[in-house]
């Protein structure tokens, strides 16, 4: 018998990455420098990765290793959060960074790859294990595979050698591309071999939803349509497009934000719970979760889903560019920077619950948050109550403090029977003084350890966009009068008038 | 006055308003009362208050507890107590943490009190953490209705003279539950932290490999060490059948916290592995059929094994295993 297994003790040490070359696409690119590094860097120092670890980082800018190696080196003092850096262990770190300049869409650079994958894998012991980070724009995520599988780098000769592929979001732009894209990655990949990422799902507090929900015996009982009034899904940016206004103006809210974060937050909120905690058994509850929710009829559409483009303000005297001023993007932009969706599941626990899921950017704060509202007591002994103070309301908070709230009556301190809303406040923060680490680090990790839960599956995008894909057709072919909202304002009124339809109110959160 | 439960939560409470008042004037960016425990930690008189109280702040931001240490001053005959409240400001952040400190002093005699006003200290619906830190064992009977209420009963065993008689106590306490049931708490022994990197190497060295048949352990001292004594134990829980020569391999024994384990010698068919740290220092060097790689074992401090303790949700069955096959030569 092998001794893997027992000699493990999760109790009090980790299991080991095994050692792994992982080769970045668009490493000259922002996420690497931002993300991926800080994170790599940050697994590294906590001792997660193999001494057998390795980059390889390619795009067509020429570098050397060391003009590589000194532009991490830069990204990750600068972004590196939460922690010190330690340039000891960045020596360390850095002599298994490597780069290789070339053009995705040629074929020399596949075969240059291999060659660089097998030195490295000589000079670093990576046992031939290799991870594939699309990191690059998404127009070239269906070349690399078929580049990776052209050169044969997809799988190797070693039986006990792995390859698998990270693919970055957005998965597809539409329900036809995203179908498109997987049929691309198949015909390279076997699908437990495909990573998608949400790194909504790799973040501690959306983790910490399963285990609020399913650790506790306290709220289950009431986390259906009989206790449940219903759920606020907020995900709200006060930043504009920051330079990236190319890239938003063909995605928007929608497709950037709710199609696949807000969706997969949602799957976890309303899951049924799994019978054991895999990786498959997780993703089949959340993936039946993705495909109860009913699909709106074009004619629904306009009463559902609410688009919203932010106009020019100004606030504390500075005036702020509405969407259309922004650099790179059109003078007559139908772009969604807001959304708002009213979505339905049809099963036994949820049927005829709304849930509004709303996503901005230029809200008035930066806040993720969701929020359960219970219904109301069944009779109103205190008439002297503020009544749509959002009471009998459980809140999970994301981002930016992480945690989570319950809002209840109270009563006034002092004579009579005089109710107030108070919040009884569960902060991750403080009552872990641990550092939490960050999503990229969890979905990294998870992947060199082939762990899948926390990626999406197929039937999950393809899910997720069968959902959104009505809203799309409906919204390409109508026509807003865009801007319908000022920057640092909740958003459209339309918004506000599609809850009002059910007689619920958006919280402010 | 004596200490009385009731008027040092009321203490701890005015210290907390005065501290919430201070936030508001600092605009928010004040303190954040945290709480994830109470620990109870038995002391001597003689522990260097300085050295404790280092060591038990820099826990508190993993682990943020009503920390209540019970020192022992064999001749004092009133029990007096003091409060305080520790804050610290987590790398990167405006907030302060901060966390409940009540230090009490009383002569074993007067235990059978001490226990009354540590009943009346922790903190409602928390895991009480009971750490055992010098008081001898035996002294523990007038503590009983406190190790009664603790989810946790930590010991340290490494630096004991006498093993069989550490590993006698471990085990009754480890049993020793009302009506002889398995007792309310669960029992952790600093000692078996120190041997986790060791049980780390091994399994990452080990993984994919056949089972190994024989092995021998070397320690540093003349008497067995108890992490090598666990050391032992666990192989041959994990390993049943396993062989495994136990010696002395040097007559001198190093001083606390550098590791007294020298040699570790795995063999079968199809496994040759060898760990060795020649000094009990950080490096230690690992050989696999033959080849030579180097490991680093950092320092092992209180801190840091009590740390790795507290990091452990349910029971330690590895660990229980161990206990019951340990033995002494
Ligand atoms: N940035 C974020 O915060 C973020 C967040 C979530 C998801 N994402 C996703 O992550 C991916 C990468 O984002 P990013 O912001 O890092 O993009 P980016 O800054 O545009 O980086 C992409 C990199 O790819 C390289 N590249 C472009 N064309 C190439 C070609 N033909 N051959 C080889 N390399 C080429 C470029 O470097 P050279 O000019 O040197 O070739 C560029 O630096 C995108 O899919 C994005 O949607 C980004």
């Amino acid at each position: 018998m092998a001794a893997t297994q027992v000699l493990d003790d999760p109790l009090r040490f980790d299991r080991p990455a095994p050692p792994a070359t992982v080769v970045i696409f668009g490493a000259n690119g922002d996420l690497t420098q931002r993300k991926l590094m800080p994170a790599l860097y940050r697994l590294a120092f906590e001792r997660r990765l193999a001494p057998g670890f390795a980059v390889i980082g390619t795009s067509r800018t020429v570098m050397s290793d060391a003009e590589f190696r000194a532009k991490m080196r830069a990204g990750v003092e600068k972004y590196l959060e939460d922690s010190p850096f330690d340039a000891a262990l960045w020596e360390e770190f850095e002599r298994g960074l490597y780069y290789l300049a070339g053009d995705i869409s040629g074929d020399a650079l596949y075969h240059e790859l291999g060659a660089k994958l097998a030195a490295v894998e000589a000079e670093r012991h990576t046992g031939g294990n290799a991870l594939f980070y699309l990191s690059t724009q998404p127009s070239y995520y269906a070349r690399v595979a078929e580049g990776l599988g052209t050169a044969g780098l997809q799988r190797t000769e070693d039986p006990a050698a792995w390859r698998r592929i990270i693919v970055e979001k957005p998965f597809g732009h539409d329900q036809a591309s995203a179908r498109q894209l997987n049929a691309s990655l198949h015909g390279v990949f076997e699908e437990p071999n495909i990573y998608r990422i949400d790194h909504y799902l790799g973040k501690e507090t959306v983790q910490n939803i399963l285990a609020f929900r399913f650790g506790n015996g306290i709220f289950e009982p009431l986390w259906n349509r009989r206790y449940v009034n219903h759920v606020q899904i907020t995900a709200a940016e006060n930043i504009g497009v920051e330079g990236r206004g190319g890239y938003y103006q063909e995605a928007g809210a929608l497709r950037d934000m709710i199609q696949n974060h807000l969706m997969q937050v949602m799957a976890t909120i309303a899951m049924e719970p799994p019978a054991v905690f895999d990786a498959a058994t997780v993703r089949d509850e959340r993936a039946k979760l993705l495909r109860s929710i009913r699909i709106l009829k074009p004619d629904e559409v306009a009463t559902h889903a609410v688009a919203g483009q932010y106009g020019p303000a100004q606030i504390g005297g500075e005036r702020l560019a509405g969407f259309r001023e922004e650099k790179g993007v059109a003078p007559d932009a139908r772009t969604d920077t807001y959304a708002a969706v009213t979505l339905f599941i049809e099963n036994w626990r949820w049927a005829g619950v709304p849930f509004y899921i709303r996503s901005g950017k230029r809200l008035p704060k930066r806040v993720t948050d969701i929020a359960i509202q219970f219904n109301t007591a069944p009779l109103s002994l205190f008439a002297d109550g503020e009544p749509g103070k959002w009471p009998n309301l459980l809140v999970v908070r994301i981002q930016p403090e992480e945690g989570i709230s319950l809002r209840f009556f109270s009563k006034r301190p002092g004579s009579g029977m005089t109710l107030r809303p108070v919040t009884m406040d569960f902060n991750y923060g403080t009552s872990f003084g641990e550092r939490s680490p960050s999503a990229y680090e969890t979905l990294l990790l998870d992947a060199l350890l082939g762990d899948p839960t926390l990626y999406t599956r197929q039937d999950m995008v393809e899910a997720s966009w069968a959902v959104v894909q009505p809203i799309l057709d409906v919204w390409s072919g109508s026509r807003f009068e865009f801007p319908n909202y000022a920057s640092g304002t909740w958003g459209p009124k339309e918004s506000e008038e599609m809850l009002a339809r059910r007689g619920h109110v958006w919280r402010i959160p | 006055m004596p200490a009385d439960a009731a008027r040092l939560l009321h203490e701890l409470d005015e210290t907390w308003r005065g501290l919430g008042k201070d936030q508001d004037k600092d605009l928010g960016t004040g303190v954040l009362r945290a709480c994830a425990m109470t620990l109870i930690v038995a002391a001597a008189e003689a522990d260097d208050p300085q050295e404790l109280g280092g060591m038990l702040s820099s826990l508190m931001q993993q682990h943020p507890s009503r920390t209540i240490v019970v020192r022992t001053c064999p001749h004092r005959d009133e029990v007096e107590a003091r409060t305080t409240v520790q804050c610290w400001m987590p790398f990167g952040r405006r907030q302060q943490i901060c966390g409940e400190w009540i230090e009490i002093y009383a002569g074993t005699a007067q235990f059978g009190e001490v226990a009354l006003l540590l009943l009346g200290l922790t903190v409602p619906d928390l895991p009480v953490v009971f750490w055992v830190r010098h008081t001898a064992l035996g002294h523990l009977d007038a503590l009983r209705p406190v190790l009664s209420m603790a989810t946790r009963v930590i010991v340290d065993t490494s630096e004991a003279d006498d093993q069989v008689s550490a590993l006698d106590a471990v085990r009754s306490l480890a049993q020793d539950g009302p009506d002889g049931h398995e007792p309310v708490w669960r029992l952790a022994d600093l000692a078996w932290g120190r041997i986790t990197r060791w049980r780390k190497a091994l399994a990452g060295i080990l993984r994919n490999a056949p089972a190994p048949s024989r092995g021998s352990i070397r320690w540093a001292g003349e008497k067995m060490s108890m992490p090598a004594c666990y050391l032992d134990a666990w192989l041959r829980s994990v390993f049943p059948g396993i062989e495994i020569d136990l010696a002395s391999s040097d007559p001198v024994r190093p001083p606390v916290n550098v590791g007294r384990i020298r040699v570790v010698q795995l063999n079968g068919a199809g496994v040759d592995v060898r760990l060795e740290r020649p000094t009990g220092g950080p490096n230690v060097v690992a050989i696999t059929d033959g080849l030579q790689s180097g490991l680093v074992f950092p320092r092992l401090d209180e801190a840091t094994l009590l740390a790795e303790e507290l990091g452990i949700a349910g029971p330690d069955h590895l660990f229980r295993e161990a206990l019951k096959v340990a033995r002494t030569g």
